[in-house]
């Protein structure tokens, strides 16, 4: 993908044909994040893992220990909550930015589209929800601790998925980058 | 955190977030980003400023502690700001958690 230029508030790009194709068939594996992905805080990660035991601590522990629990898996779920709302509402506006038939103006080799910054910081929230949630697909695969990607037929296309993502969220921020 | 291209160049920072000692500030949470292998350091750079409205030195400053000691405390508020922090981060896809100071 490749920034031609700035105009005003809007960018102007050029994807090639088979550029766009991938794009496409990228964003529309959005949303791929699963709602449980989204830990508030790590003491909260620790008691999903620990039910039994915490139901035992709760027999012992003291009444303030009990609601501060109480009150933390329910900030949980409202971080659950407001993410999936905000899924919900960045899904329909994937869906009525490719259906526009006037978004992707054909030319001779490619497509020249334009994104003002507002749907750049959207579309790169789309974007890195569908990385995070091809890698978790792969099963979290670290590369620095020698950790590789558990490829299968079912989930290989996943991993085209992450480092697409991963290049069109470089072009976007580099563009954001380009003095105008 | 997968790497980027251009080398970085860290900053002489001057004193930030809040002064005074600890037991003269209320109680507060903490909004920690940890380490993964999936968010670009440069995502996360950006993710910063566009958050915090940082400049962009400061939030490489926090990126590279991220990326180097694993996790960074971004800012220490209030529980509804701390809240919000959190989940403009999550919406970025960033791991990023509260804790009680």
């Amino acid at each position: 993908m490749q920034l031609l230029g700035v105009e005003g508030q809007r960018y102007v790009f050029r994807l090639g044909k088979r550029e766009k194709q991938l794009l496409c068939e990228t964003l529309g594996l959005y949303p791929l994040t699963p709602r449980s992905h989204h830990r508030l805080s790590r003491r909260a990660e620790a008691a999903d893992a620990e039910n039994e035991a915490l139901l035992v601590l709760w027999l012992g522990q003291n009444a303030g220990t009990i609601v501060a629990e109480a009150a933390d898996a329910e900030n949980q779920a409202l971080l659950e909550e407001a993410v999936a709302t905000q899924k919900q509402t960045h899904k329909h506006q994937l869906d009525a930015w490719l259906a526009d038939k006037a978004r992707f103006v054909e030319e001779p080799g490619g497509f020249r589209f334009e994104l003002d910054r507002d749907q750049i910081e959207w579309l790169l929230q789309v974007l890195n929800d569908v990385r995070v949630g091809s890698w978790l697909m792969l099963g979290c695969p670290d590369p620095d601790e020698g950790k590789q990607p558990k490829l299968t037929p079912e989930n290989a296309h996943f991993f085209l998925a992450m480092e697409l993502c991963g290049e069109f969220e470089n072009d976007l921020l580099e563009a954001l980058d380009q003095p105008h | 955190m997968p790497a980027i291209a251009e080398p970085v160049i860290l900053p002489d920072l001057e004193q930030d977030n809040q002064t005074g000692s600890k037991d003269t500030l209320e109680p507060g949470y903490l909004v920690i980003c940890w380490n993964d292998p999936v968010n670009l350091m440069v995502y996360v750079t950006h993710v910063f400023q566009v958050i915090f409205g940082w400049p962009r030195q400061k939030a490489e400053h926090h990126m590279l502690q991220v990326h180097n000691q694993g996790k960074s405390l971004l800012v220490r508020e209030s529980l509804e700001k701390a809240e919000h922090y959190v989940h403009q981060l999550q919406h970025y896809g960033l791991h990023a958690t509260m804790e009680r100071d």
